[in-house]
């Protein structure tokens, strides 16, 4: 038996070095083939670590777990659209903990609940008119002093604007020009001294009405329990103020989101062509750079607003001396010429004393931590809800620090996931309840609705409800950024899913089961982090789809390329299956033959594929792939992959060789099994 | 002597498009063992189709062959398969060695195919028989390194190495000069007395005819003529041929 296997595998050899162009053709094809699939197996189950490494260890878990009456897929970076998903509900968070904590494999279990929420910020005289405000209604002149200062400069910025949009269009009629003259006039300032709430009001109502409108962004909040979320997601890092403390209200914003989304827009759009620098981009050659640093030319009289007058004069130097004008240039001029002749020469230097000497004299985001913002959203049931929530701290994902969408999501406690999302609790009923008392409403039914109202024993009853005397109805308390509850009670409560992160992934498959196991009884499903992360994780499974397609065309056609060959190769030796058989070869034999021959040529491609393979993975885990794009940096985990290669990829590439050269002599081993042995008498040598 | 080869009353046809064309009519053949025996003819006589039928590579549309007491047309292709590599030897016309194979490894294939003989009995014997067809420092070569008298006479180990009943040789000396066609027939006759194997023949060379014990002659697929016995008919045979 042993001495057959030889004398095929030595067969298969030799007729492989007789036919040497076809088996060049033909093994290279091979080669190529297990060379892709190793690398490409190889890469994918990188990209697959990477993101799980940057989605499942920040935000999501290995699993989801959620109701599985759920309308809508879970979507932890949203879906398609933007509204709030119809995820059903989980009514009490601890009792799924708990089921679920002690399962095998599972070490950390994190609520969850998905809300969008806007948030609107004033513009920036707006801001300052309401500090200023605050300032003096508190009797701190002192500090009313330099706020002052700035609500006249922006006005003066405000009429600089108007006198430029004058003098090439009509529309700027002569109250607005007289408005902004009295506001940066000596006058008004000495009158506000004696006496500001007069002169606050005109501002208020003249004023303020010419500056910028504020911006409003959206957040996706996920509302979660934050100290169980830290310890369970290693990757998160607070960069700036802390975690929020425990049982107390608050949000945590991405830095990147911030940054990409929020950040002042000259600030923003020097970051953008700092970046692209440092990926290799030149100023003189990228349009888009220039365009860039258009856009920042153009936001540029903004640093002007935000710039506290005296700061102004500061800045003005350095700038003047930069770009070499007398001091005395106006600094929206000086600004122009600093950020709009940027070159490559000089772009490094002028970026750090934009962040040296601007930055810190100006507020470079709408809010910044420590600020208490206020975030509305639709309810469940469609109302508006505004909720107070401090901003505690910004933090990043270790790794994904530039990444778009690893910071997209903000996290916040639950209590302000359940305000938004509309949850009725006990207190808001009562709210409901003295709500409705207090205006004298009454409950009417529809069938008996024109009686009710229009009936005959209605009468009209006009009751004046006194305002001073009203007592404060909307009880607030619980929507205050300072509102202070127990982790441990609102746990019982309800979330809308739940991350499971497992010990040991790779045995996902086999744990989701167990899960389902335990979950289903209590009316939720189970997805996995990539089923429950929408596009994002779901892009891993679309590539390995399209690579793995890919890979079986190619394979399909080695497979009818290889098939041809050999059938002609079979063709071209009747004459030596025949002498076999004829000498007391079983058909078997002669089977095994060719399949061998083929076989010997599929491993030895093989082998020589996954080599070469093997060493280009290995060369790419050095030097790493670059991310240039933000979707393939969560993909990546980083700005780079570093790939690796395991033995699984090594053994599917054999085992697609050894399949491929199989099949393909399936047909032609057939015919060669047909030929007859009285073919070896007439045969020719 | 007994019967290794019985041919009764058979005939063979082809099919050719819609005809069918009937290579041998009703053939009747004994073959003794130990007998040296050569069918003669000349071409598309039915020769070759005899020579088919008699080596089990073939089966007949009437009558039967009977190869050692079994009648071939009611074995399997494997049985046929099996009794050709246990009790037949080929010769071919023009050699059919396996050409990526050495000369020490054509020979070595019957027995490898055979199975159950162990690596020192195979070499023994493999060496044993190259040495007796004179190729004993040939043993490495491949079969396009040697002359066609050499390759013969690997092709004839090869016949001989599984030590079978019957021996058939489709034109052996078809393809090479006189001088190395007799010395390869001397060769053959020499292994017929000695181990008293059957040899059986097709050929129109009168060389090969002179050395035959017997003239089995075929024409239009008819046996015509069948000399036997005593030295002269044959003799008388091949001069008239």
């Amino acid at each position: 038996m042993l001495a057959n296997v030889r004398l095929l595998v030595h067969l298969g050899l030799q007729s492989l070095r007789a036919h040497k162009t076809k088996s060049l053709i033909v093994g290279g094809l091979m080669t190529f083939g297990a060379f892709l699939v190793v690398v490409s197996l190889a890469l994918l189950d990188s990209v697959e670590r990477a993101t799980r490494a940057s989605i499942v260890q920040s935000i999501s878990g290995d699993v989801q777990l959620y109701d599985a009456k759920a309308k809508d897929k879970l979507a932890l970076f949203g879906g398609f659209g933007f509204g709030t998903e119809d995820l059903g509900e989980i009514p009490s968070y601890a009792k799924i903990r708990d089921a679920v904590t002690g399962l095998d494999n599972v070490v950390g279990v994190v609520p969850y609940g998905i809300a969008n929420a806007g948030v609107s910020s004033p513009g920036d005289l707006d801001r300052a008119l309401n500090a200023l405000r605050d300032a003096v209604r508190a009797g701190d002149m002192p500090a009313a002093g330099p706020l002052a200062e700035r609500v006249r400069g922006i006005a003066a910025v405000l009429q600089a604007q108007q006198e430029k949009q004058a003098s090439v269009s009509q529309t700027v009629t002569a109250d607005v020009k007289a408005v902004l003259e009295r506001a940066t006039s000596d006058a008004l300032w000495a009158e506000f001294e004696a006496s500001p709430l007069p002169v606050l009001d005109w501002l208020d109502t003249k004023l303020a009405p010419l500056g910028e409108q504020g911006n409003t962004f959206y957040l996706r909040l996920a509302g979660t329990d934050l100290q169980a979320f830290n310890k369970t997601f290693s990757r998160i890092k607070i960069v700036e103020g802390e975690l929020v403390p425990p049982d107390t209200r608050g949000v945590l914003v991405g830095k990147s989101f911030i940054d990409r989304r929020l950040k002042m827009a000259v600030a923003m759009n020097l970051d953008t062509v700092r970046t692209e620098r440092a990926r290799g981009a030149t100023i003189a050659g990228t349009k888009t750079l220039q365009e860039t640093i258009g856009k920042a030319v153009r936001a540029s009289p903004r640093i002007v607003y935000l710039l506290a007058p005296r700061d102004v004069a500061v800045v003005a130097k350095v700038i003047a001396a930069e770009v070499g004008q007398p001091e005395s240039t106006a600094l929206t001029v000086l600004l122009r010429e600093f950020i709009g002749e940027l070159d490559d020469a000089n772009f490094d230097r002028r970026y750090g004393i934009f962040y040296e000497v601007i930055a810190p004299r100006i507020q470079l985001y709408p809010f910044r931590v420590g600020d208490t913002i206020t975030m509305t959203a639709f309810t469940k049931s469609g109302y508006l809800r505004s909720v107070n929530v401090k901003v505690w701290g910004i933090y990043t994902i270790d790794g994904l620090e530039t990444s778009d969408i690893a910071g997209a999501l903000s996290l916040c406690d639950l209590v302000t996931f359940r305000e938004l999302y509309g949850q009725r609790t006990a207190s808001l009923d009562a709210e409901l309840v003295k709500m409705k008392a207090a205006s004298g409403a009454a409950a009417v039914e529809r069938d008996t609705a024109e009686d009710a109202l229009f009936g005959g024993d209605a009468t009209v009853e006009v009751k004046t409800v006194e305002q001073a005397a009203a007592e404060p109805v909307l009880e607030k308390v619980d929507r205050q950024a300072d509102f202070r509850f127990e982790q441990g009670k609102v746990n019982e409560g309800m979330v809308l899913s739940t991350a499971v992160l497992l010990k040991d992934p790779s045995r996902l498959r086999e744990t989701i089961t167990e899960l389902r196991r335990v979950v289903e009884p209590l009316g939720l499903q189970a997805a996995t982090w990539q089923e429950a992360t929408g596009v994002v994780g779901q892009i891993t499974l679309v590539i390995r789809g399209v690579l793995l397609t890919a890979i079986f065309i190619l394979f399909l056609v080695t497979t009818v390329i290889l098939n041809n060959s050999l059938v002609m190769a079979t063709l071209e030796r009747v004459a030596e299956f025949g002498t076999l058989r004829a000498i007391g070869a079983q058909r078997g034999f002669v089977n095994a033959m060719v399949v061998f021959e083929t076989a010997v040529l599929g491993v030895l491609a093989g082998v020589v594929g996954s080599v070469a393979a093997v060493a280009c993975v290995l060369w790419l885990g050095q030097v790493g792939i670059p991310a240039p794009a933000d979707l393939l940096q969560v993909l990546f985990g980083g700005p780079r992959l570093y790939p690796t290669v395991h033995v699984d990829n090594v053994v599917a590439g054999l085992l697609a060789t050894l399949t491929v050269s199989v099949f393909a002599t399936l047909y032609p081993a057939r015919l060669a099994t047909r030929v007859q042995p009285v073919v070896a008498m007439q045969g020719k040598e | 002597m007994s019967a290794i080869i019985e041919v009764r009353g058979v005939t063979k046809d082809y099919p050719l498009g819609q005809l069918t064309v009937r290579a041998l009519h009703g053939v009747e053949l004994c073959v003794d063992r130990g007998e040296f025996t050569t069918i003669a003819g000349p071409s598309g006589s039915g020769k070759t189709t005899l020579l088919n039928l008699i080596g089990c590579v073939d089966v007949p549309t009437g009558g039967s062959v009977v190869f050692d007491g079994a009648v071939t047309s009611s074995l399997s292709d494997r049985e046929l398969t099996r009794l050709r590599l246990e009790k037949l030897g080929f010769i071919f016309q023009s050699f059919n060695l396996v050409q990526v194979l050495s000369v020490f490894q054509n020979v070595e294939l019957p027995l490898l195919l055979q199975g159950g003989i162990d690596v020192a009995e195979r070499k023994r014997r493999v060496e044993s028989i190259l040495d007796r067809v004179g190729l004993s420092r040939f043993l490495r070569h491949r079969p396009n390194e040697l002359s066609g008298g050499q390759r013969q006479r690997v092709a004839i180990a090869r016949a001989l190495v599984t030590k079978p009943r019957l021996v058939l040789a489709d034109e052996p000396t078809a393809n090479l000069d006189s001088v190395t066609g007799n010395s390869i027939l001397e060769l053959m006759k020499e292994l017929n007395q000695q181990d008293g194997t059957t040899f059986i023949f097709s050929t129109h060379d009168h060389r090969v005819m002179e050395l035959a014990s017997r003239i089995v002659r075929v024409q239009d697929g008819r046996v015509v003529e069948d000399g036997r016995g005593d030295k002269s008919p044959v003799a008388a045979a091949a001069a008239a041929y």
